[in-house]
């Protein structure tokens, strides 16, 4: 059976007008179906620019530098496989690959009074291979 | 209230006041196959030092190989009638279901696009 190269990508760029005083946490996902086949992931990545920042202050109060991303690969039934980023190395294959899901995630802030600024961009891909 | 998005491309969505003022503005890039699809749950009251806001989502911009809906429905109805709840005028509901809306300030660097690219 032919080996198919595939990819998800999925990216979250958000900003907050000043006047929110509490931030909420990020949840994001993207999603493929695939053939059933046997599934390798050969990279799965995460990267993060800018954050929550104290208003007027330059430097990020965020304790999240990198988010979380996970891929969850879903094999039938209630049955499913993880993969947690980062890593640039081949999995254990994983048969049958019915769908596979990225999931980006980034914390919540909540303060007494709006004095939070938010910009930050949130990005993760993952490569993998069915056969 | 979940964002749904079928096929690849870039969607911008705000969330907006009564007075069509950006609250929060996003911007989803979701990449793969032509079949990719992506979820946002979103959250449509936001907490500011005055209390509890109720803001309705505008689909700003959305991807030519993309659809779109907002909790399953087409975007612009699903604002129309959400700005109404949170009390739009009705103006302001009509040009929020165009997508047109007072947008935050950028504060980044606007990309390039391929036809803003110098020719040699």
């Amino acid at each position: 059976m032919a080996t198919i190269d595939l990819m998800l990508q999925l990216e979250i760029e958000q900003q907050l007008s000043t006047e929110v005083s509490s931030i909420n946490a990020i949840l994001a996902e993207a999603w493929t179906f695939l053939n059933g086949g046997t599934v390798t992931v050969t990279e799965i990545a995460v990267q993060k620019e800018g954050g929550v920042f104290g208003n007027n202050v330059a430097t990020p109060i965020d304790d999240s530098p990198n988010g979380y991303v996970t891929l969850r690969m879903f094999t039938g039934g209630n049955n499913e496989v993880d993969f947690f980023a980062p890593s640039s190395v081949p999995s254990p294959p994983v048969q049958p690959g019915l769908a596979a899901l990225l999931e980006v995630r980034d914390i919540g802030f909540t303060a007494p009074q709006n004095v939070l600024q938010v910009a930050r961009k949130l990005g993760a891909h993952v490569y993998f291979q069915e056969t | 209230m979940d964002i749904l998005i079928k096929g690849p491309g870039e969607v911008t969505v705000c969330l907006v006041d009564r007075a069509g003022k950006s609250m929060l503005r996003e911007t989803l890039r979701v990449f793969g196959s032509q079949t990719v699809s992506a979820r946002r749950p979103i959250e449509l009251e936001l907490e500011t030092s005055k209390g509890k806001m109720r803001v309705s989502p505008v689909l700003v911009f959305c991807g030519d190989k993309q659809t779109v809906t907002f909790d399953g429905k087409e975007p612009a109805a699903f604002t129309r009638h959400r700005c109404k709840e949170i009390g739009c005028t009705d103006k302001e509901a009509e040009a929020a279901a165009r997508g047109e809306i007072h947008h935050l300030p950028r504060n980044a660097p606007v990309r390039s696009s391929f036809a803003s690219l110098p020719r040699p």
